[in-house]
This record gives C-alpha cells, sequence and structure tokens, in this order.
C-alpha cells in the first residue's frame, strides 16, 4: 500500500516536472525542429503538384485523358507549380 | 496493484486535462512553451496509459485473482499468452488497451507533425487529449479495469472456450487499430475547420493514416469473420451481428471517403461531403464501442457489463453536435473549385460510389438499430435477419463491382464515346463469353450469382487492362522487360497500383461470398461408431468416438472419415466438444477440411450412449474471401509503402522556367 502511493507520488513528480518543463524553463527551451512550418507545407504542395503533372502525362500516355484534356489540365498544373516554386524561392530569398 | 493501477488512470485524467488546456493556449504564437508542453503531455499520457496496461498484463499474467478483470478472464491453467490476450475479453482492459492505442496514435502524429501544420497541431492535440481524457475519466469513476474483489478466489474463471482462439489474439487488435486510428484525420479534419485552414494540405498529411485505419478495418473484419467460422457453430462467416455489423460501419463510409478524398485532391470538389464523411466515419466507430457496450443489442460479440453506454451515448452527441455545427459555419470556405461536367468522369463514378456506400451504411445502421427503436417505442420485440441484408447488399455489391471496374477506366472530367468505346470493348467481350461457360457450372441455378461472376470477369479484366496499359507505356520508353515494366509500375505509383490490388482483392472476395451464400448444402445425422451418412455427394465415416479426461475439460471427440462421390479419400474431420472445469461453458472445436472450390465444415454438439450428432456444411468457395482479404491486404501495403528516395530527375517545370529565363 505504502509502496504503492509512493510510486504514484514519484511518477507524477516526474511528470509535472517533464511535462511543464517548457514552462518551467520560460519558453527558453531548445526549439527542436527549426523549420518555418510555412516553407515544408509549400515543398509539400510542390511535391504534390509535381506528382499531378506525372500522373496527367501517365494518364495521356495510357490513353486515359484526351489530347485536348491532357494539354488544358498539364498546362494549369505547370502553371500552379512554378507558381509554387518561385513562392519558394522568395521564401528563400527572404530567409 | 489496485490502487496503483487506479492512481495512474487518475494522473492520466490530470495530465489529459492538462495538455488539453495547454494547447488551447498555446494556439496563440507567443505561448510557444505551452504549446510544447501540450506536445509532452501527449507522450506523457501514452507513457501513462502504457504503465496502467503493463499493469493489468504482470496481475494478469502473475494469477493475482484480487483483481476483478484477472479473477474473471483468467485462470492458472489457460497459456501465457491467452493471459495476455485476456486484457481485451474484459469491458474495462479493451477500454485501457483502446485508450493505450489512442495515445500511442496520437504521439506519433503530434510527433511527425512537430514541424508541420503549426496551425492545426494545438487544436489537434486538445482534441486527442480530450479523447483521451475521456477514456481515463470512464476508466477511473465508470469501469474500472483495477476493480477488485470482495473474496479473493484461489483459481479464476478462465476465458470463455470462444475467446481461446487464435484469431481472438490478432482480430480485436486489428479492429481496434483501425477503430482507434480514424480519430487522428477527425482531429485534424476538425482542427481544419477551427483554424480555416482548409487547403489540401492537411489532406496530403492524413493520406496514409486514413489508408492504415481503413486497412486495419478491413483486414479485422476478415479475421473476426474467419473466427466467427471456425469458433461458432452456425455454420458460416457473416450473420450480420449488430457487432458485426458495426465494424462494417465505419469501414463502408472509409472507403467512400478513400475515394471521395481523390476527388478534392484532384478537383477540388466534394469539399463538405469530404468532411461529413470523415465526422460520420469517427462517429461511427464510437457509435460501434456504444452498440459493443451498451446492451441495447444482443450478440455473441457483446460486453456483459453495461456501465459505459451512457458515457459513450454522451461523446457520440457532442462529436456529432459539434462536428456538425463546425462544418455548417465554415461552408463558405468549403466551396467546391469546379463542378461536374459529365456523368461519365471519374468523380462522377466515385460519386455513384460514394452514395451507394453511404446508402448501404445507412441501410445496415437502420437495420441494426430498428429491433432496439422498436422495443424502446412499443415495447414489441422484433428482429432483423440475415436475409434483409442479404436481399438489400447483394443488388448494392453487385452494382458496386461494376463501378469498381468502371472507375479507373474513365478518364477525370469527361469521357468521349470514342474513349468509352476502346476502354470497355475488351472487359466487354471478355464478359459476355464468359457468361455461357458459367451457364455450364451451377452457378446458372442463381441469377444474382450469375451476373456477379460475369461483372466479376469484366472488372478483372479492366483491372488487368490498367496494368496492362501502364506496362506498355514503360516499356515504350526501352530498356525495360515486361517484368521489370511491371514492377517499375507499381514502384513508382503505389498509390495507384495498390489501389488496384486491393480492387482486385475485393472482387475476390465478393466472388466468394456471393457463391458461398447462395450454394451452401446442409446436413445433419448421427452416427454411431462405423456407420456413414451422406451429405451433398460426400460420405461421412465415423471412425472413432472417444470421451476422456483432461486437465482442463471432459473431451469429445470424433473421427470422422471424409470421401467424394467417386470414392477418393477427402480427408478426417476432427470436431471436439469439451465441458470445462473452470467455468460452466462449453468449448466448441469444429473441424473443417478446406479447398479452393469448397469447405467441408463439421460440429459434433454431443456424445450420448455412444451416438454422436453431427452438423455437416459444405460451402463452397469460402477460402476465396480469406484469399481476397490476403490480396486485400498485400494492395494495401502497396499503396501505403512509404516513397523511397530517388535519384533526382530533373523537373519539367524547373527546367521550363530555365528555359523561359
Amino acid at each position: 500500500m505504502i509502496a504503492d502511493v509512493v510510486l504514484i507520488a514519484l511518477l507524477a513528480l516526474a511528470l509535472v516536472v517533464g511535462v511543464s518543463w517548457p514552462l518551467i524553463a520560460g519558453g527558453h527551451e531548445v526549439v527542436e525542429v527549426a523549420v518555418d512550418p510555412a516553407r515544408v507545407a509549400l515543398d509539400d504542395e510542390i511535391t504534390a503538384s509535381l506528382q499531378a503533372i506525372k500522373e496527367l502525362q501517365f494518364d495521356h500516355q495510357a490513353g486515359s485523358l484526351s489530347d485536348d484534356d491532357f494539354q488544358r489540365m498539364e498546362r494549369a498544373e505547370r502553371a500552379n507549380a512554378a507558381r509554387l516554386i518561385r513562392r519558394r524561392s522568395e521564401l528563400d530569398g527572404d530567409s | 496493484m489496485s490502487l496503483f493501477g487506479r492512481g495512474v488512470l487518475l494522473l492520466a485524467l490530470a495530465t489529459a486535462v492538462f495538455t488539453v488546456v495547454a494547447a488551447l493556449i498555446g494556439r496563440a504564437p507567443a505561448k510557444r512553451a505551452w504549446y510544447q508542453a501540450s506536445r509532452r503531455g501527449m507522450y506523457a499520457l501514452f507513457g501513462l496509459f502504457a504503465v496502467a496496461v503493463g499493469t493489468l498484463q504482470v496481475a494478469l499474467l502473475r494469477g493475482d485473482f484480487s483483481l476483478e478483470n484477472v479473477a474473471g478472464y483468467s485462470s492458472r491453467e489457460i497459456q501465457w499468452y491467452f493471459k495476455i490476450t485476456a486484457l481485451w475479453a474484459s469491458q474495462a482492459g479493451s477500454l485501457m488497451f483502446w485508450a493505450l492505442i489512442l495515445t500511442g496514435f496520437s504521439a506519433i502524429a503530434v510527433y511527425t507533425n512537430r514541424a508541420r501544420n503549426r496551425d492545426l497541431m494545438p487544436i489537434v492535440i486538445a482534441i486527442l487529449g480530450a479523447l483521451a481524457g475521456f477514456f481515463a475519466l470512464v476508466l477511473s469513476f465508470a469501469t474500472s479495469p483495477f476493480a477488485t474483489v470482495d473474496v479473493v478466489p484461489e483459481n479464476g474463471s478462465g476465458l470463455v472456450s470462444a475467446l481461446r482462439n487464435p484469431y481472438m489474439i490478432t482480430h480485436p487488435p486489428m479492429l481496434y487499430l483501425g477503430y482507434v486510428m480514424v480519430a487522428i484525420p477527425f482531429a485534424f479534419a476538425m482542427a481544419a475547420l477551427v483554424t480555416r485552414r482548409l487547403d489540401t494540405g492537411w489532406l496530403t498529411s492524413m493520406r496514409k493514416w486514413n489508408l492504415a485505419s481503413w486497412t486495419f478495418l478491413g483486414i479485422g473484419i476478415v479475421l473476426g469473420a474467419k473466427w466467427a467460422y471456425e469458433s461458432l457453430t452456425f455454420g458460416g462467416y457473416w450473420i450480420w451481428d449488430p457487432v458485426e455489423n458495426a465494424a462494417l460501419l465505419p469501414w463502408l463510409t472509409g472507403t467512400a471517403y478513400i475515394h471521395s478524398v481523390m476527388v478534392q485532391e484532384r478537383r477540388g470538389m466534394l469539399k463538405v461531403w469530404n468532411m461529413v464523411l470523415i465526422l460520420v466515419t469517427f462517429a461511427l466507430t464510437i457509435f460501434g464501442t456504444f452498440m459493443t457496450r451498451s446492451g441495447i443489442t444482443s450478440s455473441v460479440h457483446a460486453f456483459g457489463a453495461r456501465t459505459v453506454g451512457p458515457y459513450l451515448l454522451g461523446l457520440l452527441v457532442v462529436t456529432l453536435i459539434g462536428g456538425m455545427y463546425l462544418i455548417i459555419t465554415r461552408l463558405s470556405y468549403l466551396k467546391s473549385s469546379h463542378s461536374l461536367e459529365s456523368y461519365f468522369s471519374r468523380e462522377a463514378i466515385f460519386l455513384y460510389n460514394n452514395l451507394l456506400l453511404v446508402g448501404l451504411a445507412f441501410i445496415v445502421t437502420w437495420g441494426t438499430l430498428y429491433p432496439a427503436m422498436t422495443e424502446l417505442f412499443t415495447g414489441e420485440k422484433i428482429t432483423v435477419g440475415t436475409p434483409f441484408f442479404d436481399q438489400v447488399a447483394a443488388p448494392i455489391g453487385i452494382v458496386l463491382l461494376i463501378l469498381t471496374g468502371v472507375g479507373p477506366l474513365i478518364p477525370w472530367r469527361k469521357a468521349s464515346p470514342k474513349q468509352l468505346r476502346q476502354r470497355f470493348l475488351w472487359p466487354t467481350i471478355a464478359g459476355l463469353v464468359s457468361l455461357p461457360l458459367f451457364l455450364l457450372t451451377d452457378a446458372r441455378g442463381s441469377w444474382p450469382v450469375l451476373v456477379t461472376l460475369v461483372f466479376a470477369v469484366f472488372t478483372t479484366v479492366c483491372i488487368g487492362m490498367e496494368f496492362w496499359r501502364g506496362m506498355a507505356v514503360r516499356h515504350a520508353h526501352g530498356g525495360v522487360t515486361w517484368l521489370s515494366a511491371l514492377g517499375q509500375i507499381i514502384s513508382r505509383n503505389r498509390r495507384r497500383y495498390g489501389g488496384y490490388i486491393v480492387h482486385m482483392g475485393i472482387v475476390v472476395v465478393i466472388c466468394g461470398i456471393a457463391v458461398s451464400k447462395s450454394f451452401v448444402t446442409e446436413g445433419q445425422f448421427q452416427l454411431r461408431q462405423g456407420e456413414s451418412a451422406t451429405v451433398s455427394g460426400y460420405t461421412f465415416t465415423a471412425i472413432s468416438l472417444t470421451r476422456r479426461r483432461t486437465a482442463q475439460a471432459m473431451r469429445v471427440e470424433a473421427a470422422v472419415d471424409v470421401k467424394n462421390a467417386s470414392g477418393d479419400h477427402v480427408g478426417t474431420l476432427r470436431p471436439a466438444m469439451n465441458a470445462f472445469t473452470s467455468n460452466p461453458d462449453m468449448g466448441v472445436e469444429v473441424a473443417i477440411i478446406g479447398g479452393p472450390t469448397r469447405d467441408i465444415w463439421m460440429y459434433m454438439p454431443s456424445l450420448r450412449d455412444g451416438v454422436a450428432p453431427f452438423k455437416v456444411f459444405v460451402n463452397p468457395m469460402v477460402s476465396w474471401i480469406w484469399a481476397g482479404g490476403a490480396i486485400f491486404l498485400i494492395g494495401a501495403v502497396v499503396a501505403g509503402w512509404p516513397e523511397g528516395r530517388r535519384r533526382r530527375v530533373p523537373d519539367p517545370v524547373v527546367e521550363a522556367e530555365r528555359a523561359a529565363a
């Protein structure tokens, strides 16, 4: 019984210190990952856009898209990818 | 041990409350320390539930019968691995296991998004922390896994025989993994609604979670069917039991979501529909848990204790009202980028598929709840039986089977008549050619089976042609064999080709279900040693009928020789029945001779005065269901396999930009 209570008390103490350490340290804890989330999101969007272009090309070659549809959709996706890449370059230039 | 376990659960409750508060404060950019504390809270919650589960596991393995959950679900005699699985045999134990998985996945989601979705993560953590807190609350005050007994028994009751089965080691955890994983995409969806960050970024982050939860649910359902087939005495694998239905429902809406989210990613459509689907899928996981634990339905799968029903109902109501409020108030952010241009486009096919899946889910929900509702309002006890569900599910299943083949062959946006002719010529010819061949078989006796098999051929050729076209494109580039081309198209577009493999698995499962449901033969007879009986052309001869006492039970068993109509020996069936000494339960061991075309299933309920009654089923093509499940799993693994690091290739857009510059 006493051993159980002591164990719980120790666990609670470790928990309080461990979980609230960023508050105890006054918010000066080292930032774990110094990556700009906006930049990461942009990378994801660029990857998705490039993947979409590849899929469009594949679908067209496999006969799943007509020439007209392919040209229009690919043009739109390329423009989107170029816009995203330009935005990333601007972001990198800013930083 | 009881005090320690209860203390850990109370600490988990306090930590969950702190995590939610810290996450909400941490939303402000200036309060980064609070956000970091909330993330640590999420990790701590996982640790605390791991300690709590570990404590109960130690009690189960050591046989600490002072705990209700050990005395009621374990005993000295049962094997050590069944002592471990006894964790999810009890209501409280299974809820604690559920909480462990939830907090484990939550911790993984928090860790993998440490550098992503900063706007969403505080709300995600708050929602997941609140869910963990809900379980800590229920486990602390409604049904404690560490409750003690007044008088400590010498030995426990042990597990009921239906749970002493290898499939019970894997089936419940698979279902729990599937159920619980849905919470992650749900939390992200709700966070996207709260923060109004409704771009496709969070959808991309959730792809793997969606696929994994759907896969685990699917495999859990197949394993549950296999468990029922091998452990219960009705000779089948699915009887539309309320708890079976409860597992199927989120899988149906999850299947709809996996398809409709592709429409959103590709065409910017169905944004509201997708939000509703993810909300409904998560709500159905809670509904399934409620069905199993509230006592509103009777089922072989249900838990005896009914103390947590009101809590789960409360969670369900809060989830639905809160989710619908967020969707309605964010409608202006969920406008489609495009509209449906043709009823013959891939997005239209996905929409039809969604309507059918959700329609089926609605009918199954209605059929499942109708008896309970009728009893509640009129006091009359009625049942909605298997024929109702079969009659509804069969036509919907056939149309879904057709869409499974048609969908991938129709292009996005719209299809021209010429494209449709080119794409569907060979599948249609294959289907038509197969019709007279099937008419030569027993399938001619059932038109639904005939239609199913013809469209299964159609869909298989559709899927095969998609592989063929992809290989042809890759092969045309030169330098690769056809086999390498196959490997390359799969490895370069795992999501697409993994999906096709999953479709193939579904086709195989549907064929197995259609044939096994329609052409089952049942026979019942009594035999003395040396006597024979015939069912469906098979002759069953009792070689031996014995009764003996084992360490755990009084056991009766039979050895029955089986010969086919030609007199060839097919195998020996060994059904048995155990009357356990530790509990009043009767342990059934059905015997099965399996095969690709049919299973011979046998059950022996007793042995009296040298006479044994037998129940025999000759079930055609049941093994196709298990094989289809395996193909489904392979496809899902292919689709979800992480993309490896690839050699950097010139980017067409970058190259174009460079050229322009």
